[in-house]
């Protein structure tokens, strides 16, 4: 981390000269507390929200989540994070269209998150999330990026932000009726990334515009904005070829998604056409 | 002072400096050693410590422990390639370690400041992570008194606040 960054103007600056027998808090300039809190795991800085207005606008500052997100990033161990699909019960699978492999349709509508770190014995429960009963049926592929996770369903796109225990669920979209075709085409073809020039965390989603012929849409949802303008934008091309609704997006370093194409409703109907964008 | 400083003879391929604490004591460092702080190091570069170096921030003995951390990490700091006169990794974090595991927070905080005014990142680093280490099982009210800070939070804000985020103070 570079210094320089950290130093910003703040309205409530701190004696930086303290006399001999100071107090602590008249030791510590805000500059220093926000370093320190940088280095403190998520749960804790949940906790010091609560110690007074000053730190929760530091540990709230877009900037700070930032920091520590480098910080836990670059001390810990590499982890990974597990995200275990449960089913209801036995159900008898139809083989999907895409030949994807079977896929059941009866999902529980609860969503957990456990984390392992390397060379740990056991997985870490993060967060559970039980979403009303019949609320989705399907979960697609989850996409990740930096910790937060997408969950594509049959029904809705839902955010989580596991080290937070925070959910949301995405505002519908414009006018798509996901269910077209088979109802193995109902998950979301969804895709989530960072923007590397607006430093937003952005979910992109496909869309239908026609059937017949093939025309789909892309649309961009920006993270954490409020007000208006917020929600779904349409990107200004459409994508040049129709994206599978199945696969969830890739996302690379640098803010690139890739997208399965959809090899079904391409034009030139071939099997054998070349499944990946 | 512009005599001691004169007297500063070239020493192992390194010019050597003054640096004087708060209450006066002085400290005579290569410029290797003390270009780990990136204070210096500019001062250095534009010709200013001549005269030795004074820095009214710093008591001697938080100084002190500077110096001898600073003369620690000399070898991993002036060449990465030459690893002749670097301490072994091995011994560096033993030594890092017994450096701020004794300290009280008090004493821990001022070689915060001082390593924040003097920029000696990797100071700075380690002795943050030292805190962060010690708070991140801690109450807000912990923290408060470790820190004396004032809650300027209404009850009703206070308890909504913990609402919001009420599993974190489970243990």
């Amino acid at each position: 981390m570079d210094v320089k960054t950290r130093s910003r103007n703040r309205k409530r600056k701190r004696t930086v000269v303290p006399p001999a027998a100071a107090t602590v808090p008249d030791l510590l300039p805000e500059e220093i507390v926000v370093e320190i809190l940088a280095r403190l795991p998520v749960k804790s800085l949940l906790r010091f929200k609560s110690v007074c207005r000053g730190w929760r606008a530091i540990i709230s500052e877009p900037s700070f989540i930032r920091t520590q997100l480098q910080c836990s990033a670059s001390k810990q161990e590499p982890s990974i994070l597990i995200s275990p699909h449960t089913l209801l019960g036995r159900c008898d699978i139809q083989p999907p269209v895409g030949g994807l492999g079977d896929w059941p349709n009866n999902f529980s509508t609860q969503i957990s998150f456990y984390q392992w770190q390397r060379g740990a014995s056991i997985a870490r429960f993060m967060d559970a999330t039980a979403f009303p009963a019949n609320e989705f049926h399907l979960v697609c592929h989850l996409a990740h990026c930096d910790g937060l996770v997408l969950a594509p369903t049959d029904t809705n796109l839902y955010l989580f932000n596991p080290a937070t225990r925070d959910t949301i669920t995405l505002p519908d979209g414009h006018g798509d009726n996901h269910h077209h075709g088979t109802e193995m085409e109902a998950c979301y073809a969804a895709g989530l990334g960072l923007d590397p020039v607006t430093r937003k965390y952005k979910v992109v989603r496909a869309f239908y515009r026609s059937m017949d012929p093939i025309r789909m849409g892309m649309e961009v949802f920006t993270v954490g904005e409020t007000g208006a303008g917020c929600g779904w934008r349409e990107t200004v091309t459409d994508p040049p070829y129709p994206v599978s609704r199945w696969l969830t997006a890739f996302t690379v370093n640098g803010g690139y998604l890739f997208w399965y194409m959809d090899r079904f409703r391409y034009p030139n109907d071939s099997p054998w056409w070349p499944p990946l964008v | 002072m512009a005599a001691a400083a004169a007297e500063a003879t070239i020493d192992g391929g390194g010019k050597m400096i003054i640096l004087i604490s708060a209450d006066g004591k002085r400290f005579e460092v290569t410029e290797a050693v003390a270009s780990q702080s990136q204070l210096i190091s500019n001062m250095i570069e534009d010709d200013c410590t001549e005269n030795g170096v004074r820095l009214p921030n710093v008591d001697g003995d938080i100084l002190t422990m500077v110096v001898d951390y600073c003369n620690m990490h000399a070898g991993d700091a002036a060449a990465d390639g030459d690893t002749t006169k670097a301490s072994s990794t091995e011994e560096l974090k033993k030594f890092d370690a017994e450096l701020v595991q004794a300290l009280e927070n008090p004493v821990l905080f001022k070689l915060i400041l001082a390593a924040n005014f003097l920029n000696i990142k990797s100071l700075l680093d380690m002795t943050c992570q030292r805190v962060a280490d010690m708070m991140s099982g801690k109450t807000p009210e912990q923290m408060r008194e470790t820190f004396s800070i004032e809650n300027d939070f209404t009850p009703e804000e206070e308890a909504a606040i913990r609402q919001e985020n009420a599993w974190a103070f489970d243990d």
